[in-house]
């Protein structure tokens, strides 16, 4: 796992080709694999290219267990 | 009884990601005849197999596949459920790791039949070896030239991608899944209209099972008389066993439908109970499959025979359960689990589950009433008659049975109290 870096990130949507509503739930799940939490500036920009609302991304997101919305640190 | 080896023939025998080993031992010779005879004639030869699908419903995959070629809109969608989540179920493991070349050919066949040009293997992320697996996969695929445009030199052009579960059983019911790939919290639907007509992102999608298409290159490759051979009269062919619980020995096994009876495979591959005592009751089809007593267990281990003994084959995932243990622990347990999943889409399964949960654990701290196995009792059945999808449908089925068959196991922690 490693810090979020929106270079990082741009690197990712390379990988799979660009992200289309037909990869973007594969896509997200790369993305958790990669920082431990989907970021809000990832949310805003796969809403932007998918035209899918951030609204309905963070109600998918947030409905399984796998993903999480925000880094979770150990206390 | 033995094993009858017909799509786990290969398993360990090649490197996973070894293509010439596969296709020195028969492989990709059913892709290549798939592709010479026409989309029309593939589904004409798996309709006349017989084929009916690995993934609990039991629907004849034949049909379905002309369901979905026969809707005017595309694009259309195929989609490989690799989810594997039921209680007791592990069988789909065994190809996707042993064998995954053939359910790759089978998905290329599959998506070739019905025209999908995309297509998703989605596997349970508990599984992380063999995702990683197919990741690999499906580069050595494209790089032979088995995933991309012009497959083998034809017109037909596909894309496999390949997804990670996240961790919720009922992303295993199809259209939970179909919401998922949508980026969409998973949910069942109400059908109809099936996934065939408005599937994935509302457009014609055939869901199938990881063994019922392993089965596809098998009998484009053997023909279907060969095929037909085995088996039983309307269920043809052998099943994936996955065999657990109070067993010595617990796996997966494949046989041919018909082949033995409950007990037999039982004594035979899992050599008898953990503890030696006599075995007290049995799922047969996973976990939310109906317990049979061992009075039942004399039943061929055909779709037929299971429903006739009470119960059903479901996923072929066979839970032993020995003497000693309650039916109310069983229960217990089965609740525990499900009592979690409930994707909410339906007020029954929702709030039923949860109730039921609620009223088991409540028997087993020794706190219940004859009242609270009445509730139990009615409620599992408002679930099973008015939920959406087959989970409702379904996990009150065990319960419902150890009700039936063990009443003096929960009157016996009721009187105790
Ligand atoms: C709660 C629930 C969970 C399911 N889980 C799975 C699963 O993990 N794998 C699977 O193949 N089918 C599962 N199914 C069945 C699918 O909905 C679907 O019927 C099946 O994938 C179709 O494939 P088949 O026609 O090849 O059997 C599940 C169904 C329900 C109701």
């Amino acid at each position: 796992m490693q810090k979020f870096k929106m270079e990082t990130y741009q690197n990712l949507v390379k990988d799979v080709g660009g992200v289309t509503a037909e990869n973007l739930f594969m896509f997200l799940g790369k993305v958790q694999e990669a920082f431990g939490y989907v970021p809000r500036e990832v949310v805003r920009d796969v809403a932007a290219r998918t035209g899918f609302s951030e609204t309905r991304i963070y109600g998918a997101l947030t409905s399984y267990r796998d993903f999480k919305v925000r880094l979770e640190c150990d206390d | 009884m033995k094993e009858t080896k017909l799509l786990t023939r290969r398993v360990g025998k090649y490197e996973p990601l070894d293509l010439k080993g596969y296709e020195a031992d028969g492989g990709l010779v059913a892709l290549k005849r798939a592709l010479a005879m026409g989309p029309e004639s593939v589904i004409e030869e798996i309709k006349r197999a017989g084929l009916v699908g690995r993934g609990g419903a039991g629907f004849p995959t034949g049909p379905k596949w002309a369901m979905a070629a026969g809707e005017e809109q595309g694009p259309k969608y195929f989609i490989c459920n690799a989810e594997e989540g039921e209680l007791g179920t592990f069988k789909d493991k065994v190809l996707l790791d042993g064998d995954p070349w053939m359910v790759l050919e089978g998905i290329l066949i599959a998506a070739y039949a019905i025209g999908a040009k995309q297509t998703y293997i989605y596997i349970n992320g508990e599984y992380e070896q063999t995702i990683q697996l197919w990741e690999k996969l499906v580069v050595e695929a494209r790089k032979a030239g088995f995933l991309g445009d012009g497959i083998l030199g034809s017109k037909f052009s596909v894309n496999l991608q390949v997804v990670k579960g996240k961790g919720l059983y009922i992303t295993g019911e199809e259209f939970a899944l179909i919401s998922s790939l949508e980026t969409r919290r998973a949910a069942s639907r109400l059908k109809p209209p099936y996934p065939t007509q408005k599937g994935l992102f509302g457009r014609p999608t055939v869901v199938n099972n990881v063994e019922t298409i392993a089965n596809v290159p098998v009998i484009l490759a053997n023909g279907v008389e060969a095929y037909r051979k085995l088996g039983v009269e309307g269920e043809p062919g052998t099943r994936l066993f996955s065999l657990s619980g109070a067993v010595k020995e617990s796996g997966v096994y494949e046989l041919e439908v018909g082949s033995g009876t409950l007990t037999e495979f039982i004594d035979e591959f899992g050599r008898g109970t953990s503890s030696g005592r006599p075995v007290k009751a049995v799922q047969p089809g996973g976990g939310t499959s109906a317990l049979l007593a061992r009075a039942s267990l004399g039943c061929k281990l055909t779709t037929q025979a299971i429903r006739q003994a009470g119960s059903e084959i479901g996923t072929a995932g066979v839970i032993v359960y020995e003497e000693g243990s309650s039916a109310v622990d069983i229960v217990k347990g089965l609740l525990k689990f499900y009592g979690s999943e409930s994707c909410g889409r339906c007020a029954p399964c929702r709030i039923g589950v949860v109730r039921m949960r609620e009223i088991i654990e409540k028997v087993f701290q020794g706190e219940g009433t004859t009242e609270d196995l009445e509730q139990l009792r009615q409620i599992g059945k408002a679930c099973v008659a008015a939920s959406t999808c087959g989970m409702g449908q379904a996990f009150p089925l065990p319960v419902l049975s150890a009700l039936e068959l063990f009443p003096q196991d929960f009157e016996a922690v009721i009187e105790n109290r």
